[in-house]
């Protein structure tokens, strides 16, 4: 049982990383191929705060969002200034630059010896003590802040702001002559998304306990947005779908019997037929309203 | 011991080979207007099809490498026909095109590591030896010196024909503005299959000086990939001269960089460099 | 940009929610035929243990090769009669060395299949991953290959065959610093926790021997372009190469020192063992030193990985990965299959004959007592141990 307790905690923080880029890709249209890099910055501001200051989760958590809040504010101001695709090219830059400083800023990220012993969340209310050591009882938090996340971004996706969002996608231009300031729309959705992605970051810190350098690459922003291109972009359900999917396919096939050496070589070239069927197909994911 | 010599030395090794990348992703960014990842892979195929030909099968060299960049061509060119034009007709956005070509390039990838395992490979031993050369205090290798010949042969090549012929303009009324060229009676289709052609022997030769400098893996094709769209984003989309320069200006920039700065910051510099010319001269240096 | 106006939508949701479906189905009868197998307890079931490695992404050779190793030693063990008159049975699970991936393989491993052991996994932060978990299911584990210090305070179930980096980078350091009489050592190391973890132990002990580090740079395990670090190294003048990179990479920097002629001497470390290095290297590796752990393995057992893999390669973790299946399936045998009867026997047993070293116990950290380094040099294209 273990095992799918364990699926089922990856699942709901992957959801929690798809839907947070929804916010930037779906609904707003801003091809973010660095959300890895603020998974990367919860996790490490986590693990950092836990393990050198015994500082405990739940706060080390907001402390994680704020500081990638601010470098999410930093990179998002500069990704706002590019054109068309290029957005894409440099967030894939700024995702090697930020995982470039978890390798090499030894003296703060132990670099690639990665940092081990992460505790598991802590809740202390008046007398009352509760350790989530248990995998079971990870799973509850972990499902608490999926609902958390969801409602958030179903609030932001159906409020106003949202709206304007999808406004923005659809036609920036038209929109700032209505007077909206469509930048401060984009900064603050990719800015929101980043956050939530740190939350996730620090879930995947104090589960797995031990956390390096080579989870936080641009494969990993890769993995990501097609979890949300599969589902299907401007979906939250979609997003949950697509994270779903991905996620447990590969564990499907360890049951399946190949020779396991050709099996994951064979996942991958399904996995890049995929996106290209999608493309063609099915620009929109599986249940999603937007295509790219 | 001076170290300035060998450092310049070193920069024009990488800058040749970043050069070669840089023009044949030049050519299919400025005509097919979008960021084509599958690129990439066509280094591989070119890289894996010398490996197979000629170290396997035990065909001469020459013949090789002859193949490999037809073979490497041909794929480029069905992977346009089949996944980019469709898209292309019916508009879909840079977005989109991305996306399916990184597909492409993760299919194909897996399908070449399927076929000839995971584990790196050189071509060097296909070369009866490498001789190295010391010029003005530098070390050079033949097959450097050689991929130095070919990006500047490749350069001048290109930039005439784009000039001087009846193709060569066509390419660049489109790069310049497809709707017109089509009105002009540009036969637009045919003209991009055939730039992605191109492009792709390109790539493809370029991943066999690789393999016969250091060697070539299954996954070599997004680290080069990067590098090349820095190069081409630094010179100057859509101009032969801009890839020459980025080429070069990247690989002085990463050599002379890591002369001062530890060698684990050689990524982080490279994609700083990105970030800064995106960011102040996205036209590159050779703007259109 | 434009909306879903398509007709045949509502065809191809349900198209593809059937095929999400039909994947869930047939993962839950997989699963389902595996559960009655298990409720089919008989005496004369397989006795399972749990393999985890790289058999796939950028470690995908060792992780085949080091497969391969452990596949000889399940035949060897069947075909003596299995343990205790059960079959021997290796669940053999993909990790690509990530520590998310990783733990995914050992939860698998641990509650499907429950396994009696696990040998796992290559990287040391992947092994550091899983610690936790086989910590708290009782499973005890034995790395065949991962060799950062922090392995050794992993866990109580935590044991390994292959020694600590530490005790490697201070052999190898002593040896530059005593017998070959080095004073000034550069050092490139492969930017991860195996290629850092060597480097500060070897610069350590080297500056305890009297010895100076005048240079240590990492170098991304994907690159193949070290001519500007080793064009610093040639302007320092140090008068060692200590070079902590893989199979694949180091060949590479061998020839690129030849062809910048570097003329200091080059020492690598363990993962040389791999003759594809030096085939590939050629003339360029002659007179490069490195050190390696243990005996050389078996003529027995070289001849059996030719005839899996079909070639000489033999990863240095296939040996440890064997003698470690070859340890657990002595404990088992004498225990039974409880995990924690498992551990406190690993922490008693004492092995001798192995491919690796020639004799295996474990401290009470699950490190191996003894590590028999020796030293190897490359001649006439083929590594020789120096006498």
């Amino acid at each position: 049982m273990e095992y799918f307790i364990h699926l089922a905690i990856l699942v709901g923080i992957y959801a929690i990383l798809a839907l947070s880029l929804n916010l930037a890709v779906g609904y707003t249209g801003i091809l973010s191929v660095t959300h890895a890099a603020f998974f990367g910055i919860g996790a490490y501001a986590t693990a950092i705060l836990m393990t050198r200051y015994s500082v405990n989760f739940f706060f080390a958590i907001i402390v994680g969002a704020v500081v990638t809040g601010v470098i999410s504010l930093l990179i998002g101001r500069v990704l706002s200034k590019f054109r068309g695709d290029y957005v894409a090219l440099g967030a894939v830059g700024f995702n090697m630059i930020v995982w470039s400083i978890f390798l090499n800023w030894q003296e703060l990220t132990r670099g690639p010896l990665g940092i081990p012993g992460i505790h598991r969340p802590e809740l202390s209310i008046g007398n009352m003590e509760y350790s989530f050591t248990s995998n079971i009882s990870f799973l509850l938090l972990t499902s608490v802040f999926l609902l958390l996340v969801y409602l958030v971004c179903r609030h932001i996706t159906e409020s106003s702001f949202g709206r304007a969002l999808k406004a923005i996608r659809e036609d920036e231009e038209a929109l700032a002559v209505f007077g909206y300031r469509t930048l401060y729309y984009k900064l603050a959705v990719f800015v929101v998304g980043a956050m939530l992605a740190s939350v996730a970051g620090a879930l995947f810190a104090s589960y797995i306990t031990f956390i390096d350098p080579s989870t936080f690459m641009v494969s990993e922003s890769i993995f990501i947005l097609s979890s949300i291109i599969l589902g299907g972009l401007a979906s939250n359900k979609g997003a949950i779908i697509g994270a779903v999917v991905l996620i447990l396919l590969p564990e499907f096939l360890r049951f399946v019997g190949f020779p396991s050496d050709i099996a994951a070589q064979t996942r991958q070239a399904v996995y890049g037929l995929m996106l290209i069927l999608l493309m063609l197909y099915r620009p929109q994911g599986l249940v999603g309203e937007y295509k790219l | 011991m001076d170290i300035v010599p060998q450092l310049i030395a070193n920069s024009i090794i990488a800058g040749s080979i970043y050069t070669i990348l840089a023009l044949g992703f030049n050519l299919s960014f400025s005509t097919g207007k979008f960021i084509d990842m599958g690129y990439g892979v066509m280094m591989v195929i070119g890289g894996y099809a010398v490996f197979y030909l000629s170290k396997i099968l035990g065909l001469p060299l020459p013949v090789g490498i002859l193949l490999g960049l037809v073979i490497s061509g041909l794929v480029s060119y069905l992977a346009y026909t089949v996944v980019y034009k469709p898209l292309r007709a019916r508009k879909a956005s840079g977005a989109v095109l991305l996306i399916a070509s990184l597909g492409v390039l993760t299919a194909l990838q897996a399908v070449i590591a399927i076929l000839f395992t995971s584990q790196f490979q050189t071509l060097s031993g296909l070369l009866s030896g490498n001789r190295v050369f010391e010029i003005f205090g530098g070390a050079i290798t033949a097959v450097q010196l050689t991929t130095l010949a070919l990006g500047i042969f490749l350069f001048v090549i290109l930039a005439v024909i784009l000039k001087y012929t009846m193709c060569g303009k066509a390419v660049t009324a489109i790069s310049d503005d497809e709707e017109v060229s089509k009105i002009v009676g540009i036969n637009t289709e045919k003209i991009i299959g055939s730039v992605f052609f191109i492009s792709g022997v390109i790539g493809g030769l370029g991943g066999m000086l690789i393999g016969f400098d250091t060697g070539i893996e299954p996954i070599m094709g997004l680290p080069w990939l990067l590098s090349a769209v820095t190069a081409v984003i630094i010179g100057g989309i859509g101009n032969v001269y801009g890839s020459i320069a980025g080429g070069f200006l990247l690989a002085f920039a990463e050599n002379f960089g890591i002369w001062q700065i530890p060698g684990e910051w050689k990524s982080a510099i490279t994609f700083g460099i990105l970030i800064l010319f995106l960011l102040f001269r996205p036209r590159g240096l050779f703007p259109k | 940009m434009e909306p879903d106006t398509q007709n045949g939508g509502g065809m191809a949701k349900l198209g593809i929610w059937l095929v999400v479906l039909l994947l869930i189905i047939g993962g839950i009868v997989v699963y389902g035929k595996r559960g009655e197998d298990t409720k089919k307890a008989s005496v004369k079931e397989p006795i399972k243990i749990g393999f985890i490695g790289p058999l796939t992404g950028d470690l995908a050779n060792i992780g085949a090769n080091t497969k391969a190793a452990v596949e000889i030693g399940v035949d060897d063990i069947n075909s003596a009669g299995g343990i205790g008159g059960r079959t021997l049975e290796v669940v053999y699970e993909d990790s690509q060395c990530t520590p998310a991936k990783s733990t995914s393989a050992a939860n698998k491993l641990i509650s499907v299949d429950k396994v009696a052991a696990i040998l796992g996994d290559t990287c040391s932060s992947a092994t550091l991953a899983i610690a936790p978990i086989v910590e708290q299911a009782k499973v005890p584990l034995i790395s065949y290959a991962s060799t950062a210090a922090k392995v050794s305070d992993a866990g109580d179930f935590i044991f390994r065959t292959v020694p600590s980096d530490v005790l490697q980078s201070s052999f190898a350091a002593k040896y530059a610093v005593e017998k070959l009489a080095k004073k000034k050592v550069a050092i490139i190391f492969v930017n991860n926790d195996w290629g850092l973890g060597l480097s500060k132990g070897f610069s350590e002990a080297f500056k305890a021997g009297g010895g100076e580090a005048v240079f240590s740079e990492g170098i991304d395990a994907t690159s193949k372009d070290a001519r500007s670090l080793l064009s610093k190294i040639k302007a320092i003048k140090a008068d060692i190469l200590y070079l902590l990179v893989m199979p694949g990479q180091a060949e590479i920097v061998i020839k690129q020192a030849q062809e910048l002629s570097l003329k200091i001497s080059i020492f690598g470390a363990d993962p040389l063992e791999d003759m594809t290095v030096w085939n590939n290297a050629g003339k360029a590796g002659e007179g490069v030193m490195f050190t390696t752990i243990g005996t050389s393995p078996s003529d027995d057992f070289k001849a059996k990985m030719k005839a899996k893999v079909g070639s000489d390669e033999i990863i240095y973790s296939g040996p440890f990965a064997y003698d470690g299946l070859k340890i657990l399936g002595k404990v088992i045998g004498e225990v039974g299959t409880d995990g924690t009867a498992i551990k406190d026997a690993l922490y008693k047993v004492s092995y001798e004959g192995g491919v690796s070293s020639p004799k295996i116990e474990f401290d009470q950290n699950g490190d191996p007592k003894e590590a028999g380094y020796a030293i190897k040099i490359v001649k006439n294209g083929k590594p020789v141990v120096v006498k």
